[in-house]
């Protein structure tokens, strides 16, 4: 579970990034933050994940307050960024023992999952070449399995499916999925409303740092029947 | 034309800071730390015009005035051969503005030309700081001239023209092979050119009696000028400037300008497109390793400290810019240290060190210290092991692994660094000792306890600088090394330490050991310090704010 209470940071005097944001994730669901570029997606997930300081408000993830309890609040969960190219001169492999012993994964553990998620996202045969040579998309893959490896009971995902080509975007999601329907938490952002479509049990609307809607998608169209998602989008947005 | 330049201003303004500070106060602060630089290379800068002063006023009576120049004109262009081999590279093929920059409607021999503009402006700088005071102290000897002129002019087109030589060459090569369109293995191939070059050049230079300006002249006029005849006199438009510097003609001079401009005009005319296709197709890492059931279990599993401190070293190995900057240096220095040691004293022996040590066995102490000092502070690994971490630093924050655990798998990799200068060290003193010096115990117990202090204190120190003032925008990994401020604290410490002992060393007499106990005593606190901070405050520092 996660509980963001009135959390709040500006990064200029005159504008606030993020403005009194309360929320609560509750366990076993797919969420999606919604919201246009520079709504304050990042800078709230930043935040949730101990990276960024708030100006105000607390996080909770899983009980464990990021401000007072960081390590522990820290193991819950796994991370993705917007910005995959991280650790570039390692080989794929040589991250993940990495991430492996960052979070102390016992041994054949680790292997297993290794083996499966890499498989699936379909980047095992790249395992042993530099992250350096890796497209775009496979850095991702590559950050995605080692957010996967401590089986975390949290998933947080800055934009993942921007830069995923149609099957590895099908894969992620059914992980996502199967995360969900395990009693786990996921977590992402995205400014494209389609994608939370078939896949979000709930969508919060982020628009200038606040929260615009906070619901089902089912529900939403009902509010404006005979609109387009765009539309939609576009008036909650205005 | 136009256009060109005010993309090469651009690409300036952007790349070119010092200090990186989100919030934008930063117009004071850079302004101090140039300060502060000059304050610190005043000694070096004055030294060099002075030594340059005294070698004219001694070459004027006898009209041979014009070797100094030649001599200048040579280190420009060596200091642009050198720079070029590293930046070029850097700022053309790897920069992260290369990916912005080619959808921009620009023409290729435009884009082309700003990142020639970039590289040359930066490069004019550097030479500027480097060869104008000793040009101070031949004006000061021996007045204005026409050669000066053709000095000046001449120095300018050099640097135009050899930067756009290796350039030429860059391109070539890499439009040969794919091969050679690997980020990482171009670095490394043009870094050991380049060393090679500079031990030559150091090799020779070691021969010249460089603390006495008179027999110094006397040698460089009559010809021992190993490094003109041979490394230099491969290019050609170096020795035209020295022939018309010596022997001035209006036409050849003519030729000479236009000669070069039509040979830049040419090349970016002809190279502009190959070079851009390069740009845009550049890739980094290795060829392809089959993925095996044996790669992927064979890893140990590790404490976090452990794995961290291995993927320090596995980055500060595997980035070749790091680990010419980080790594090498201390491998080299010594090595440049002990020949340059051995050519310049010829008469020197063992028995008259030992006489040395044993006359004032302080020595021995000061330099353990001295030396550990200069290897630690010389590696930069941790005075740029945040900034190195650049846009990824967002991970520190995200482990669930204390910021101590992590900023001491720096520490670290730093003292492992530093030891493979600094442990030989210690072994010769022991060895040294053992064999041929036969002090007292006592002092070699001491002098490894001074390079050890010395050691972890400047290690230590450059961490936290780091921790306070990482420089985490930038657009290559050259910039993070070489353009970070940081290293400057610790050099200021280090040296002001040194100085410290070496002063009290030969002008305290009789309270030598008191200081010599305070000095450390006032360390070890220090680091104590420098460990609370650490533990308190580093978190704090680094989190985003
Ligand atoms: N490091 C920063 N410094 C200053 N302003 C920032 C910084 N990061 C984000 N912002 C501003 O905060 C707002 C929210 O940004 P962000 O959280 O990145 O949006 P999103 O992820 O929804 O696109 C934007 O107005 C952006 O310009
Ligand atoms: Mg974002």
């Amino acid at each position: 579970m996660i509980k963001l209470t009135q959390l709040t940071k500006s990064y200029t005097k005159t504008k606030k990034a993020v403005d009194n944001l309360s929320l609560t994730i509750s366990d076993g669901s797919i969420t999606a933050f919604i919201g246009p570029n520079g709504a304050g997606k990042t800078t709230t997930l930043k935040m949730m994940t101990g990276i960024l300081k708030p100006d105000q408000g607390e996080v909770l993830i899983n009980s464990f307050s990021m401000k007072n309890n960081p390590i522990d609040a820290k193991k819950q969960f796994g991370f993705v960024s917007d910005n995959p190219d991280s650790f570039l001169r390692l080989r794929g492999i040589e991250y993940l023992h990495l991430m492996g012993d960052i979070y102390e994964v016992e041994f054949e553990k680790r292997i297993e999952l290794i083996e499966h998620y890499s498989k699936r996202l379909g980047i095992y045969d790249t395992l042993n070449d530099k992250i350096l040579s890796y497209s775009h998309g496979m850095r991702q893959k590559i950050m995605i399995v080692g957010a996967l490896i401590h089986q975390p009971n949290i998933l947080i995902l800055d934009e993942p499916l921007t830069g995923l080509d149609p099957q590895s975007a099908y894969e992620l999601k059914e992980i996502m999925r199967e995360f969900s329907k395990e009693g786990k938490t996921v977590l992402f952002s995205t400014h494209v409303l389609e994608v939370a479509e078939r896949l979000c049990d709930r969508i919060c609307i982020i628009h200038q740092g606040k929260v615009m809607y906070d619901g089902t998608l089912e529900v939403l169209k009902e509010q404006y029947p005979n609109t387009s998602l765009e539309e939609i989008f576009l008036k909650v947005t205005l | 034309m136009k256009k060109a330049i005010q993309l090469a201003l651009k690409l300036i303004k952007t790349s070119f800071v010092l200090v990186d500070d989100k919030k934008k106060a930063s117009g004071k602060k850079q302004a101090l730390f140039f300060v502060v630089l000059i304050v610190l290379m005043a000694p070096n800068i004055i030294g060099f015009g002075y030594i340059t002063k005294e070698i004219t006023q001694f070459l004027v009576p006898l009209s041979q005035e014009t070797v100094v120049l030649s001599l200048l004109l040579q280190l420009g262009f060596t200091i642009i051969i050198f720079s070029s081999v590293f930046m070029i590279p850097s700022y053309m093929f790897y920069a992260k503005d290369i990916e912005k920059l080619l959808p921009l409607p620009l023409s290729h021999a435009q884009l082309f030309l700003a990142k020639l503009i970039q590289i040359h402006a930066y490069q004019i700088a550097f030479l500027l700081l480097i060869i104008l005071p000793p040009l101070t102290g031949y004006i000061l000897a021996a007045g204005f001239s026409w050669t000066l002129v053709t000095f000046i002019f001449s120095s300018w087109l050099n640097a135009m023209v050899t930067m756009i030589m290796i350039s030429l060459i860059l391109v070539t090569i890499m439009s040969v092979s794919p091969w050679f369109k690997n980020k990482d293995r171009v670095t490394l191939i043009m870094s050991i050119l380049a060393l090679s070059v500079a031990l030559y050049i150091n090799y020779n230079i070691g021969g010249l009696d460089l603390a006495n300006p008179e027999t110094l002249a006397l040698s460089l006029i009559q010809g021992n000028q190993s490094l003109s005849e041979g490394f230099f006199s491969y290019f050609l438009h170096l020795n035209i400037s020295v022939s018309l510097m010596i022997n001035f003609n209006w036409l050849n001079f003519a030729l000479y300008i236009v000669g070069s401009f039509l040979f830049m005009g040419l090349v970016i005319k002809l190279f502009a497109s190959i070079l851009v296709n390069i740009m845009a197709t550049f890739q980094g890492g290795a060829a392809s390793k089959k993925m095996s059931l044996k790669s992927l279990r064979g890893h140990k599993i590790r404490s976090a400290l452990y794995a961290f401190t291995l993927k320090e070293l596995k980055l500060l190995f595997r980035t070749p810019i790091y680990f010419f900057n980080n790594v090498l240096v201390v491998l080299l220095l010594p090595f440049i240290m002990f020949v340059s040691f051995t050519q310049a004293s010829g008469e020197f022996s063992i028995e008259m060190l030992s006489a040395f040590l044993n006359s004032n066995p302080l020595i021995l102490i000061l330099g353990a210290a001295g030396l550990s000092a200069i290897f630690s502070t010389i590696n930069l690994v941790t005075p740029t092991s945040i900034s190195r971490e650049g846009e990824n630093k967002y991970h520190m924050l995200l482990y669930p692994v204390s910021m101590t655990t992590q900023l001491y798998a720096k520490f670290l990799s730093g003292i492992i660094i530093s030891s493979i200068a600094v442990l030989p060290i210690i072994i010769l003193i022991i060895v040294g000792n053992t064999l041929c010096f036969e002090l007292e115990i006592m002092w070699v117990i001491y002098s490894v306890l001074s390079a050890f202090i010395m050691m972890i204190f400047i290690n230590l120190f450059g961490l936290v600088v780091d921790v306070y003032h990482p420089k985490l925008v930038w657009e290559n990994e050259q910039a993070a090394v070489k353009q970070n401020i940081n290293f400057l604290f610790t050099f200021l410490a280090a040296t002001a330490i040194t100085a410290f002992l070496a002063y009290s060393l030969f002008n305290l007499q009789s309270y030598t050991t008191w200081i010599f106990f305070g000095t450390h005593g006032a360390l070890i606190v220090a680091i104590f310090g420098l460990h609370r901070i650490i533990t308190s405050k580093s978190h704090d520092l680094l989190i985003e704010h």
